[in-house]
């Protein structure tokens, strides 16, 4: 080769295209001597000190663990352990745990804001923060102005986390007016109200008291995959001697721990449970005193048992024979104490609520309810009192909303789980702009085909999110949100009663903001562009947002006298060891109701009767359950890279019969479909299904079209307004007929 | 005395890897992207490598196809981020990226966004290289030979370290998952220009000393 | 016999979460293909298909067969009985992740080296349990000592367990116990 500087001596670049090059590239300084260029280095200054972190996981789970997060010198994240003070949790994770540190420093992750222009092109580019606020608030004042409020702005925000400094979700758009958001909860709502009109509300008792009883029916919950750390309590009550049962459609990982699995047709609880109370009435093994004493509506319900229920009849509706009622029936009315832990997933149909009423009634028929090691079991809010400060802020003085009968404005809702069509169905005026925020209705919501067609009508679609879901796909702006080791929050279960502090263990990882940091920049950028739009304060530090939300109640329920003290360890609420231990119902009758009136007034049958579940069409003749899977929580984790190596894809369960009869081997690729749509994926031969039931667990696979919601309809469950404002999802009737491809 | 020839060659490899840094940082438009075809293919001609062939002759870069390769907001085709490539988990601010930032320390810099954007992402090795490639010209040039020599040292070991070991496969990844001529023509020129450092790094210390 | 430190793995209490697994790639930021512990369906319960599960890991043989067929030397067995290796020494021939019958030693494409569980002596010396063992939820695997432990229900090995004779691993099962089922498809 030619001397290189010889040649460059003979260079045929000009000294021109040099200071070009330097130039343009933003190098003046390079060859000018210039420092007017902005650089990406800067002089060193000190770095951290290795450090941990008590963290949270704020997923809607029953266990919200208490986390440490460990913090090197360089104030990266290396590791997330469980927090051994934590005394539910007792210092481990679950799979979806030991994840985190994969999760959080995903090269997917989103990390700056984007626009997408068209929407749903793929075509995206990065904006500015101010850019990206500059054209949301636009579009708010615009929408603001031409309709003179803020009802066409749409808010749907869930449980993508619940930490509580995420209601500054809600605060953004109620500090701008008076807006439309979705109401409602997907998951819980029937079972819910079922236990609002038994016994007023729901509390539970403390699960780590579970040890305690004698006899455990796990009643369509999964705790090995969703509630991991339960089974320790439940292992812990077998090694004393307890029977466990399981009640469950599918045969789960929980159901091969039991000493007694019940393989129950989907739906048919309550006929299990009614012929059980029959078997128990008719042999006297019932509590009359706790009948005559703390129930309203025994006679009516004992004439209804004995002349109505037969175990013929339950066991025809349920698939069990009827030795297999009576065994499971006098097991449990014989044993002293005994429990039932009803799961969220046999209240996802048409009759879910009537079935939790007819299941908690034998706790009730049995006496068990306010006893330790007993009662029926389902879930609380009672460690939620904080003072949700972060969403405490009001619309601005002159806003308009929905005018109510007393003339004071208010939101607008529309129901959650019909949301693709309720917001479509918006007129006077229309929704046009949507908020999404710790939520994927994308892949999450029933109809999916509809939530594209919501979507697509609307003038601006924002999501809020740390990854590029189906939901995201589908928005003009994206903006991109810290995980929980990048904020502070404060985070209580709905299931074990702890609270944890969330610390921020490290800086949000590029131009993620927390939901409370989004909340003060569209403030700032709103009031820059008309001043006194938006109530919410403009800046603030996290740290100490997260101590506002405590008050005395908060520190007097968990025996705190200032919440930093719960960065030494998490505090658990000083609430009772047994729900109802003094059988004071807060039902308007003050008794366990039997005959719930408020039911009746609700057009719902007054007692846990039971009501026919909801029939296939005869060219759908397969049951097709979509609960929840061992590898992610709803959307969330299994595209993480260490889940896709774990659980590369999603696979239908199918019984070998119903596989034979339709030509289908183990690993073929079969179509699921119905009316609605169809889902596509690979057979796995099993006897863990039902004959006439496939069964997929949901959720979001990396680089996926995979959606089982293609083929789920917005069915109402039964109940579910009383609680929490709408009725929950049949997600589980769901008829599909399949063939192999 | 600095020779002009070895001047020249110097601030011609300067103004390529900072226009290499600049096409990483962000999209860049027509006339940048003329003139980094410009300078590589003189570049080029130096080192007997066709790098200015394949750059497009005329138009800007495609702007949505810089963030789907390098950005996001989905799954990125090119990770610019030298942990993806040679860290066991493949992610994120791993200790690639710690060893990154202590070099960055030894020439007493540190990266301003150090705790929020990695350390080891392609633009800011870039500019750091170019850093080093720069002082080490202005040493030259005033003719401080030791200096010089310093940089110099650091630039060979920061090749050696770092750049040379995973451009290859950031640049493969960006051939593979692109159909983009000006994205793809810029991985190979990262790639040619990244791998003759081996022996230019080797040219450049005979000079000096 | 002298210290030999070993698992031993309650299926009968394992509920197959996986949670062992993950913390053991969580504890060493392992690659994302490498498991050094594996959760996997015990197939031939024909009664609880899917649903039972062994979990395992590098076994600690007595007689480890990676020590044996290793070119380099890069195996040695500590006083504790725990078989660990010097990754420095591996030179990615694979003869290992051959040899042992357990897939315990797993070779990783990109780095071109073996490498496999050494039952987290490093946390045993700050007195730690191991990464997987903490992470249990359900207590279902613990560390003993092989020389001394004692269990009237624990057994060697299980069907569907690799033949054990040759290097007889130090591993106990307690096999599960099945309850009754109404199932819907006799």
């Amino acid at each position: 080769m030619k001397d290189l500087f010889e040649r460059a001596r003979e260079l045929a670049i000009t000294r021109r295209t040099l200071l070009k090059a330097s130039a343009a590239a933003g190098a003046a300084a390079a060859l000018s001597g210039c420092t007017a260029q902005p650089s990406a280095f800067q002089s060193p200054v000190a770095d951290k000190t290795a450090k941990t972190f008590r963290t949270a996981c704020p997923r809607n789970c029953f266990d919200t663990c208490g986390q440490i997060a460990t913090v090197n010198d360089k104030g990266y994240l290396r590791k997330v352990d469980g927090d051994p003070l934590h005394g539910y949790t007792q210092g481990r994770l679950c799979v979806k745990g030991y994840t985190y540190v994969n999760r959080a420093y995903s090269p997917d992750r989103i990390k700056y804001p984007m626009v997408q222009e068209p929407r749903g092109s793929g075509n995206w580019k990065r904006v500015s923060w101010d850019e990206a606020l500059t054209r949301i608030s636009k579009k708010i004042l615009d929408i603001k102005q031409r309709y003179g409020t803020l009802l066409p702005v749409c808010l749907d925000k869930y449980s993508g986390n619940f930490g509580i400094m995420h209601w500054a979700v809600e605060g953004t758009l109620q500090s701008m007016g008076y807006y439309t958001y979705a109401l409602g909860t997907p998951c819980w709502p029937a079972g819910l109200d079922a236990q609002t009109y038994d016994m007023g509300t729901f509390h539970n008792n403390d699960p780590e008291e579970m040890v305690n009883t004698k006899y455990l029916i796990v009643w369509g919950a999964n705790p090995a995959w969703n509630a991991v750390h339960q089974m320790d309590f439940i292992v812990e009550a077998q090694k004393r001697g307890a029977k466990l049962v399981v009640v469950d459609p599918i045969h789960t990982s929980t159901a091969s721990k039991a000493d007694l699995y019940y393989q129950i047709k989907a739906s048919t609880d309550g006929a299990l449970a009614l012929g059980m109370a029959k078997w128990i009435v008719e042999n006297n093994l019932h509590d009359k005193a706790f009948l005559d004493k703390y129930t309203k509506g025994w006679p009516e319900f004992e004439k209804y048992l004995r002349e109505t229920v037969t175990l013929d009849w339950a066991s025809q509706k349920t698939g069990i024979p009827i030795e297999g009622i009576i065994e499971l029936a006098s097991g449990y009315a014989t044993t002293k104490p005994s429990m039932i832990w009803m799961g969220y997933g046999m209240q996802r149909h048409i009759n879910g609520g009537q079935n939790i009423r007819a299941v908690d009634a034998l706790a009730a028929i049995t006496g068990q309810i306010g006893v330790s090691g007993g009662g029926a079991q389902y879930a609380h809010l009672d460690t939620w009192g904080f003072n949700f400060h972060v969403q405490s802020f009001n619309p601005p003085a002159g806003s308009v909303g929905v005018k109510g009968a007393d003339g004071k404005y208010s939101n607008r809702t529309v129901n959650m789980n019909n949301f693709a069509a309720e917001v479509q169905a918006q007129k006077d005026p229309p929704v046009k702009m949507l908020w999404i925020a710790c939520r994927n209705p994308g892949s999450q919501d029933p109809d999916a085909a509809d939530i594209k067609k919501a979507f697509a009508s609307m003038e601006m679609v924002v999501v809020v999110d740390q990854f590029l879901n189906h939901s995201v796909e589908m928005a003009d702006i994206v903006l991109p949100c810290t995980t929980h080791f990048e904020n502070w929050d404060v985070n209580v279960a709905y299931w074990h009663h702890w609270v944890s502090i969330n610390e921020q263990a490290i800086s949000p990882m590029f131009e993620a903001k927390s939901d409370l940091q989004i909340a003060w920049a569209l403030s700032k950028k709103m009031n820059e562009l008309a001043p006194g739009s938006c109530t919410y304060p403009t800046e603030g530090k996290e740290e100490e947002w997260a101590g506002q939300e405590f008050n005395d109640g908060v520190y007097k329920l968990f025996g705190i006298n200032d919440w930093k003290e719960l960065k030494s360890k998490p505090a658990k609420a000083k609430l009772w060891q047994a729900a109802w231990a003094d059988r004071k119902f807060t039902t308007p009758s003050g008794k366990y109701e039997l005959f719930s009136e408020l039911a009746q007034k609700n057009g719902l049958p007054p007692m846990p009767t039971y009501k026919e579940e909801l029939k296939n069409a005869p060219e759908f003749p397969i049951r097709f359950l979509t609960p929840h899977g061992q590898h992610g929580l709803h959307s969330q984790f299994q595209n993480i890279p260490y889940m896709m190596q774990t659980n590369p894809e999603p696979l239908l369960e199918i019984h070998p019969k119903l596989a034979g009869v339709r030509g289908i081997k183990d690993g073929d690729m079969v179509r699921v479909f119905n009316k609605l749509g169809e889902v596509r994926l690979k057979a796995r031969l099993t006897r863990t299904v039902a004959p006439d039931t496939v069964v997929t667990y949901e959720g979001w696979y990396k680089d996926s079209k995979f959606n089982v919601n293609f083929t789920v309809a917005a069915v109402p469950a039964d109940m579910g307004k009383v609680a929490m404002g709408n009725d929950g999802i049949s997600f589980h009737d769901n008829f599909v007929n399949i063939e192999r491809v | 005395m600095a020779d002009a020839g070895v001047v020249a060659f110097l601030e011609t490899r300067l103004a390529l890897f900072f226009l290499l840094q600049r096409a990483y940082a962000a999209p860049i438009g027509a006339e940048l992207s003329g003139t980094l075809r410009e300078t590589a293919v003189a570049y080029g001609a130096l080192l007997d490598l066709d790098l200015g062939g394949p750059l497009p002759d005329a138009g800007p870069p495609d702007e949505p196809e810089f963030f789907r390769l390098f950005v996001g907001p989905g799954r990125l085709v090119a990770p610019p981020y030298e942990s993806v490539y040679l860290s066991p988990e493949g992610v994120l601010m791993q200790e690639e990226t710690e060893a990154v930032r202590a070099f960055y320390l030894a020439y007493g810099l540190e990266a301003r966004a150090k705790y929020t954007e990695p350390d080891d992402a392609l633009s800011l090795e870039l500019e750091f290289y170019s850093r080093l490639q720069k002082d080490a010209l202005a040493a030259y040039q005033a003719g401080d030979g030791a200096e010089a020599a310093r940089l110099l040292a650091g630039q060979r070991e920061f090749h050696q370290e770092h750049l040379r070991r995973w451009v290859e496969p950031f640049s493969q990844r960006v051939l593979d998952g692109s159909a983009n001529l000006f994205y793809r023509s810029l991985a190979t020129v990262t790639r040619e220009v990244v791998q003759a450092e081996e022996q230019v790094l080797v040219s450049i210390a005979a000079v000096l000393a | 016999m002298p210290k030999q430190l070993g698992f031993h793995h309650n299926m009968d209490h394992c509920i197959g979460c996986k949670a062992c697994q993950m913390a053991c790639k969580n504890e060493y930021e392992l690659e994302t293909d490498v498991n050094w512990r594996r959760v996997y369906p015990f197939r031939e319960d024909p009664s609880n298909p899917e649903r039972a599960f062994l979990s395992v890991a590098c076994n600690h043989c007595e007689h480890p067969e990676c020590q044996r067929v290793c070119p380099v030397g890069a195996y040695s067995k500590r006083e504790d009985g725990i078989v660990v290796q010097d990754h420095d020494k591996c030179i990615g021939c694979r003869l290992c992740t051959m040899a042992c019958p357990y897939g315990a030693a797993r070779y990783s494409p990109a780095h071109r080296k073996a490498s496999k569980c050494e039952l987290c002596h490093t946390r045993l010396d700050a007195g730690l349990q191991p990464a997987c063992v903490a992470a249990c939820p359900a207590k279902a695997l613990t560390l003993v000592d092989i020389a001394t432990f004692k269990d009237r229900d624990a057994v060697p090995s299980v069907p569907g367990f690799p033949n054990s004779d040759i290097t007889n691993p130090s591993i106990r099962f307690t096999p599960p116990v099945h309850g009754k089922q109404y199932r819907r498809d006799a």
